[in-house]
């Protein structure tokens, strides 16, 4: 009787977890497949190589806030060929001179951007951003029809290779329509990598089992604007990763920045009503580096949106 | 610069007498009551920034709040029968759509519309000129100009909807810019105008690049809220050469050089809508 009574109430927490979220399917796409694999690879043959145990390990980034080395050299670096105006956590760096080439914009765009970072920023500097956006302005007239006046290229900085997912590590450079530069806006943190480590999977279905966990966690319902113009809220049916990354997500710790080594995934998100959205999911290294920061009440609060 | 700056301000945060946005709103299966807006707050903070701004960098520059109407002392005939037109600045906030701004009991137009005993109650409209140089609609979609149904699709040949475009030139009668949203806007992210403020006044960014960057700002910091992702920021400006030859640009212009008299739709003068769309992340 007691056995009965225990498989009732299991199937009744079974049915309702059922009736209060039904968790989106995850599918990953060949190119990000193919990233996890190979990265999941070289993980596994640096671990043989070092010796360095059964589980692989990286390390955790500390945001000095205290320091701004990197933003004043930088800053001392690019007021030798602009003009540089300093505000509390950025730099905009002017010069009417400088004109991109944009000629192969819509058939190589990770090209182009590239030839505009060299442009603006020394070699050294220009190798720690990464393309991760480009945004558009349009315009209509009736004479001239559709015309693109301007162009924002949107960067984020690399860090050991990682792209740095918060709000102050990023450089953008706004170009008009013919490629003139309007202005660069760049903001650099001082971090450092600490001895601090947080686990990471290194095959590809626990790879799949952390987006899971993360997508069980926080994605019951996105907020959209649909094509009428309403905001909506509905529940998500299905995640398409396209893209994936290396990554640090930044998380407080009581009260201080960290920066948490992640992967950060491009996907886009089905929704009930049969809409797609484009979303970032940022996931970290492996379920157990998550619940070290979640479930051992630590105060982690993930960035999962930053573009 | 302008030798003065007077500024008009209506919002509306109740919608709970506007029986035509509340039927649109069930129509789509919402009511007014979902989600109180923070339209006034917003207003408060457009004009607090931008007097703060004005005093900083023009102190002796003579400025007044010349018109506060909010909630029920915001309704149609209020907007129309104010001398709006002795304002530098004019600015709304509230609900929006295609060319139509929501104020507390009707619905008005964005375009020279009607008047008389024979027009619709709801074809109201009004022109903006003489000391109107800009007209701000913190609100969704009064600058969209796609077909119906194609509200988020980008702007092209296809999509366009001519007799909506039209709409948006006949306002044109001496305003420089009107600054709003090709999407729905940053409803109660007041920061959006501590930025433009600043940017515009102080810092000596066109009208333009002041607004846009403004929004990206804002767009970076309140990216979490997920819908955020869909904002396009917009302006319906004026380019060309006037009959005395006088070339103008009214998405470029500064405050400190902005064209000290209306500037019409003459000579090869037109009205331009240009938004920017946030781009698509990809690894």
């Amino acid at each position: 009787m007691k056995k009965m009574n225990m498989t009732i109430v299991s199937a009744i927490v079974i049915l309702m977890s059922c009736i209060t979220f039904a968790k989106p399917v995850i599918e990953i796409q060949d190119k990000a497949q193919t990233f996890l694999k190979n990265r999941n690879l070289q993980i596994q043959k640096n671990r043989l190589q070092n010796n360095s145990g059964i589980i692989g390990k990286s390390f955790v980034v500390a945001v000095d806030e205290n320091s701004n080395k990197t933003f004043m050299k930088i800053k001392e670096m690019m007021a030798k060929s602009f003009d540089v105006v300093e505000s509390k956590k950025n730099l905009k760096i002017r010069n009417k001179n400088i004109k991109m080439d944009i000629s192969n914009l819509n058939l190589e765009r990770s090209v182009c951007a590239k030839r505009m970072l060299n442009q603006i920023l020394p070699r050294n500097f220009a190798s720690q951003f990464r393309l991760v956006s480009v945004d558009v302005e349009k315009s209509f007239s009736r004479s001239l029809g559709v015309r693109v006046e301007g162009y924002t290229f949107n960067y984020k900085r690399l860090f050991n290779n990682r792209i740095v997912r918060n709000a102050n590590n990023y450089l953008n450079i706004s170009i008009d329509g013919l490629g003139r530069l309007k202005e660069a806006e760049i903001a650099v943190e001082d971090l450092t990598t600490t001895s601090v480590t947080v686990d990471v999977d290194e095959n590809f279905s626990e790879n799949k089992t952390t987006i899971d966990s993360l997508v069980g966690a926080d994605f019951e319902f996105v907020d959209f604007v649909d094509e009428s113009g309403y905001r909506k809220r509905e529940s998500v049916s299905k995640i398409e990763v396209n893209g994936a990354a290396e990554a640090y997500c930044e998380i407080l710790v009581e009260k201080k920045k960290i920066l948490l080594p992640c992967l950060s995934y491009t996907s886009k998100i089905d929704v009930s009503s049969g809409e797609k959205i484009d979303y970032i999911i940022d996931v970290p290294h492996s379920r157990k580096s998550w619940s070290q920061y979640r479930h051992e009440q630590k105060n982690a609060i993930f960035n999962r949106y930053i573009h | 610069m302008p030798p003065k700056v007077v500024v008009s301000t209506f919002a509306v945060n109740d919608y709970s007498n506007n029986e035509y946005f509340r039927q649109m709103l069930l129509s789509h299966g919402r009511d007014v009551h979902e989600k109180d807006l923070q339209a006034i707050n917003s207003k408060q903070v457009f004009v607090n920034s931008l007097f703060a701004s004005l005093s900083r960098k023009y102190p002796s520059l003579y400025r007044l709040h010349v018109y506060d109407r909010t909630d029920d002392s915001a309704k149609v005939a209020d907007y129309k029968e104010l001398l709006l037109y002795r304002s530098e600045f004019v600015y709304f906030a509230g609900h929006g759509s295609q060319q139509k701004i929501y104020l507390y009991d009707l619905p008005m137009t964005v375009s020279a519309g009607c008047a008389g005993d024979g027009c619709s109650i709801y074809n109201y409209g009004k022109v903006y000129g003489e000391d109107t140089r800009w007209v701000i609609f913190d609100a969704c979609e009064v600058l969209n100009v796609n077909k119906d149904g194609m509200l988020d699709r980008e702007l092209n040949v296809n999509t366009i909807d001519y007799s909506k475009v039209q709409k948006l030139i006949s306002v044109f009668a001496g305003v420089h810019a009107i600054l709003g949203y090709y999407s729905i806007s940053f409803d109660g992210y007041d920061n959006v105008y501590s930025y433009f403020s600043k940017y515009f006044i102080e810092d000596g960014y066109t009208l333009w690049d002041s607004f846009s960057m403004a929004n990206d700002k804002v767009y970076r910091e309140k990216r979490a809220v997920s819908y955020a992702r869909g904002i396009k920021p917009a302006i319906a400006f004026l380019r060309g050469t006037d009959e005395k030859g006088v070339y103008h640009d009214t998405s470029a212009e500064f405050f400190a050089l902005t064209y000290n008299q209306p500037i019409k739709i003459s000579g090869n003068i037109e009205m331009l809508i240009m938004y920017k769309e946030y781009g698509t992340p990809i690894y």
